[in-house]
């Protein structure tokens, strides 16, 4: 059901409540004679209903239905830009690219693309929780969604890789900028993270490994870049190497996700 | 009664089950169920869409709440959720009244019919 629920802005919460609903049924279940914990456990889903079908009823008839539980066509698009970025970042440390002329501005801008990736990921998330919560407007095309999306994605992600053998120090400046902004939007994500952490909030019993994995794989990828910039003279190849690998695996994580569903 | 029976009407239901009593979601289910003496025997899950619908059309308020066990989400009546139910309930009388005669009188000739 939380897969199903990918693009609601509520998806913690509804999974929460899901998640309560479930254990007072199976309590009444054993309330009513049932001694068997899971036989209890199974009546109470049972009577819960298909997840999917409760899961889509959330977004209604709009729009967002079809976004909110299809495919996604950012997340091909993204990994195989991170891809070519992994395959740039190893030209690079080759030195087999000689269009480069600074390869510091060059490296900037390959890495460029793991905050870009984050800063497009939350960009995709807040646009895919506005186009749910306009769920009402039905004269909102069923492509927009895919489309500003998968638009937005591909700028973002591509753009450092376009701009880097013309103009390699635009590259450096905007990944400052880039570099700036993630570090704004992981600040945000780890202050959110914190009550969970600390158990105080009812999202924390829902699927917390895998919430943490996947919030800590691009804030790790962030503060990676970050401490690159401010040593410049450390070959971090391998350390780039190894957040961009992290990077694509997400994306593989998610693509997954979306073709289980 | 019959869950595509049901629909059209679940907004009503569940105001009318939040305005007894601000409840929590199973709660809720709960109430629909005995007080309907078992009649609306619905999917669960089908009534978180309508709170949230509900929510967020502002006729319910609901927060997280300490349970005995565990937090919970607690759903209350808004004025605006109240004026809304007063209405829709005003209209389903008239419906079902309309309905009753309708029924009433083919039932009663159907019933003789049967009988003859």
């Amino acid at each position: 059901m939380s897969r199903e629920l990918i693009g609601s802005r509520d998806r913690n919460r509804i999974v929460a409540e899901t998640l309560d609903h479930l254990y007072d049924a199976a309590e009444a279940e054993t309330l009513d004679g049932c001694e068997d914990p899971v036989e209890a456990e199974r009546r109470a889903v049972a009577r819960f209903g298909d997840p999917a079908v409760v899961a889509r009823a959330f977004f209604g008839r709009s729009p967002s239905y079809v976004i909110a539980g299809r495919w996604k066509p950012w997340l091909p698009v993204s990994s195989a830009t991170l891809a070519v970025a992994a395959g740039a970042l190893a030209a690079i440390a080759a030195g087999h690219h000689d269009s480069f002329e600074h390869r510091a501005a060059a490296m900037l801008g390959v890495f460029a693309l793991a905050p870009a990736a984050l800063v497009a990921w939350w960009a995709v998330q807040w646009l895919r929780g506005r186009l749910v919560w306009v769920e009402s407007a039905q004269d909102i095309p069923s492509w927009a969604g895919p489309a500003t999306r998968e638009l937005g994605s591909t700028t973002l992600l591509a753009l450092p890789l376009i701009a880097l053998p013309v103009a390699p120090w635009v590259v450096a400046a905007a990944t400052g900028s880039l570099i700036t902004a993630s570090v704004i939007v992981s600040l945000v994500a780890l202050a959110r993270m914190r009550p969970r952490w600390q158990g105080t909030a009812p999202e924390a019993t829902i699927d917390e490994s895998q919430r943490r994995r996947s919030r800590l794989v691009p804030l790790a990828s962030t503060v990676g870049i970050y401490l690159m910039v401010l040593t410049p003279f450390v070959d971090a190849l391998p350390v780039g190497a190894l957040l961009l690998t992290a990077s694509i695996a997400r994306m593989l994580v998610e693509v997954r996700g979306q073709l289980d569903t | 009664m019959e869950r595509e029976g049901l629909k059209g009407h679940l907004d009503m239901l569940v105001l009318a089950a939040v305005a007894a009593t601000p409840s929590h979601g199973y709660a809720i289910v709960e109430a629909l169920k005995r007080r309907s003496d078992g009649a609306l025997d619905l999917s669960e899950g089908t009534v978180y869409p309508v709170l949230h619908r509900l929510e967020r059309a502002g006729m319910i308020a609901s927060e997280w709440e300490d349970g005995t066990t565990r937090p919970r989400r607690v759903y209350r009546l808004t004025q605006s959720g109240s004026e809304a139910l007063t209405h829709k309930a005003k209209s389903w009388a008239e419906f079902a009244a309309g309905v009753g005669k309708v029924l009433g009188t083919r039932g009663a000739a159907g019933a003789a019919g049967a009988t003859a």
